[in-house]
């Protein structure tokens, strides 16, 4: 059973449309990374499966439970990192967490919880003298109470500092090793390459992607990048000439010796014997893998292209 | 001391426990929470502060100045009748204000602030947070007028004035349901509402609609009735007490007078224009000029007048706002 499935999912705010039908499947035991630009819609389809707000079109299961139908019995076994949430300026850390141990109907230890994220020494202050990262510290220890099978955690490093960060990735690991999906949304690649089995990625309202974080580099593979050093420069024009020849190669830049090409993954060799085929000596490469940085921009840039062709 | 020693404590954790597992109160922890959270705000202590002095003041008064014997009827000795009498227009106008302020941020302010998404990523429905909210909030309301009530009695106790129980204790009982009242009604307003300011500035200005305007709108209604639409004066007094009754500040203040004379009849008759043409052919009665005041005999008063009906005119106030407010919260994208 999938632990999340959107089925083209559309949700409008008046006229502004800020889902266009989501199709999504989570399995259960993932950890599914929501990549997306801000006001993509993360937290808007984040917002749908908690029920706090309602789509305009399509369904949604939880757990196997109607978002809309069975809210209580989905958030009873589910732990949620809410974006934009304040904490209770007057209550203290202990007294945040007894609420949600009662809410939840755990029997877990309040302090156990904070020596879990770090704020065991401020469990009895008041929660609106914490700093930014230490109240993220304490929603997230909320969102651990009762065992969850679902994790939903919406930008969950916003806020915390490199250490709060590392935190974040080993409690996501750690509780995804005990059994629990994690479903976490994030504009920052880094994050999500780091602890995700399968990334989405969404921009303006579509899901663009879905992948994993391996597939997602290779499907934009287009263009790895091979830096190719020539032992001297005389032989450089034909280099280039013989490269653009290939049908795998999509740029080639020279400067000096250095020639930067743009090609898929498994070109390397191709390119390589072109040069050498046209005269010059390779005196060093390297190639650059792509980043999911690159990988997510030319996924919108793609996304941009075809969009401007249909509109136009 | 510890919990198993204390029998005050052991009863409030049995008391916890056993409405923690009772199977219609899973609203139970957010009331918890709402109270300890509320309870610690400032403005409501300074509120709550005036109010007990204010609402304590007569008792006071009437104990070092005895200022309290004018309101004692003649020839009877000075009961708490006359301090209720003293307190009704403090407390009457007062409490709803009081009220307004600890209900009107519950569920606005929480869901500008984003707090309500923690809340409602528990497992709670709205309805379920809407009715915490309510019984947090209403525990809260009823601190100030319980230490009023208990500041009053112990002003009172040592001194000669009499404590008449019975109506004190209505009198107590008119006044919390009349606070849970307003409590509901704000809270109402801030399910319904999409900020905390709305809110407030929505049960503030109905509050002093009611307190100020409504007791001319029976009257006026009544008129413009009688000019336009040629109903009989006795329609015209119907029309007239009838809308005056449906405000919760007239409701709660004719139940307690009832309370202090004794018959529903006589405090009815003084939210209409025309005491005697409403005792003599609306119920039916005789008016007759007694040592203390007016006295209508033999008269019937109609259900919709009976301290039954005005009791649900007043709780039509809390009703009313708490379902409204649900059904739109319920339907809104937070």
């Amino acid at each position: 059973m999938a632990a999340i499935e959107l089925d083209g999912v559309t949700k409008q705010f008046g006229s502004l449309t800020a889902l266009q039908g989501v199709d999504l499947t989570v399995e259960e035991g993932e950890i599914f990374g929501f990549l997306g630009p801000n006001g993509a819609g993360k937290s808007t389809t984040i917002n749908i499966l908690l029920d706090f707000v309602r789509a305009t079109d399509g369904s949604a299961t939880v757990l196997g439970h109607d978002i809309h139908e069975e809210p209580k019995r989905i958030r009873a076994r589910t732990g949620v990192l809410p974006e934009g949430y304040d904490v209770y300026d007057r209550l203290t850390g202990r007294q945040h967490l007894s609420f949600v141990i009662e809410s939840k109907d755990a029997d877990e230890d309040a302090d156990e919880l904070a020596e879990r994220v770090g704020i065991a020494d401020a469990i009895d202050r008041k929660a609106g003298g914490y700093s930014k990262g230490m109240q993220q510290r304490l929603v997230l220890a909320m969102a651990l109470v009762g065992e969850p099978d679902l994790l939903i955690l919406d930008e969950p490093t916003t806020g915390l500092d490199p250490n709060g960060a590392r935190l974040m990735r080993e409690l996501i690991r750690e509780e995804n090793e005990r059994g629990a999906t994690v479903f976490f949304s994030s504009h920052i690649l880094g994050q999500v390459e780091a602890v995700c089995d399968t990334v989405g990625i969404l921009q303006d309202g579509r899901l663009i992607a879905k992948d994993s974080v391996a597939g997602l580099r290779e499907a934009a593979a287009g263009d790895t990048v091979l830096r190719v050093t020539l032992a001297d420069g005389d032989g450089t024009d034909a280099a280039v000439a013989a490269i653009e020849g290939l049908d795998e190669v999509s740029t080639v830049t020279a400067d000096g010796t250095t020639l930067t090409v743009g090609c898929d993954s498994d070109a390397k060799m191709a390119v390589l014997n072109a040069v050498e085929e046209s005269g010059s000596e390779v005196a060093n490469f390297e190639t650059e893998e792509t980043s999911l940085d690159e990988v997510f921009a030319a996924y919108t840039e793609q996304q941009e292209q075809e969009q401007a062709e249909v509109d136009a | 001391m510890s919990a198993e020693q204390n029998p005050i404590k052991r009863f409030l954790g049995d008391v916890d426990t056993s409405i923690k597992n009772s199977e219609f109160a899973d609203w139970y922890p957010i009331s918890k929470k709402e109270f300890r959270d509320t309870v610690r705000s400032p403005w409501i202590w300074v509120l709550s502060f005036i109010f007990i002095v204010l609402f304590a003041l007569p008792a006071l008064l009437g104990l070092y100045f005895n200022i309290g014997q004018q309101f004692a009827e003649a020839g009877a000795s000075l009961t708490t009748d006359a301090y209720v009498r003293f307190a009704l227009p403090i407390a009457a106008p007062l409490l709803p204000a009081v009220a307004i302020v600890i209900g009107y941020a519950a569920i606005a302010r929480e869901s500008e602030r984003g707090s309500l998404k923690i809340l409602l990523s528990l497992p709670y429905t709205r309805g379920e947070l809407l009715a915490g909210k309510f019984v947090g909030r209403s525990a809260i309301t009823l601190i100030p007028v319980t230490v009023g009530l208990l500041t009053t009695l112990l002003v009172i106790l040592p001194s000669e004035i009499e404590i008449a129980w019975e109506s004190f204790l209505l009198f107590a009982l008119a006044t919390m349901v009349y606070g849970v009242v307003f409590t509901a009604f704000a809270i109402g307003l801030s399910a319904a509402l999409k900020t905390a300011r709305r809110a407030m500035a929505a049960s503030l200005g109905i509050y002093v609609y009611l307190q100020v305007f409504w007791s001319n709108l029976g009257a006026g209604l009544g008129n413009l009735l009688s000019d336009h639409a040629n109903i009989g004066e006795v329609t015209q007094l119907h029309v007239e007490l009838f809308v005056s009754l449906l405000s919760p500040i007239a409701a709660y203040r004719t139940l307690v007078q009832e309370v202090l004379q004794g018959t529903p009849i006589r405090s009815r008759l003084l939210l209409t224009s025309s005491p005697q043409v409403t005792c003599e052919e609306m119920l039916g009665g005789t008016l007759e000029v007694t040592q203390t005041g007016a006295e209508c005999t033999n008269a019937a008063l109609p259900p919709q007048y009976s301290t039954v009906a005005v009791i649900g005119y007043l709780l039509l106030w809390l009703v009313v706002p708490l379902v409204a407010g649900y059904y739109v919260f319920e339907n809104k994208d937070l």
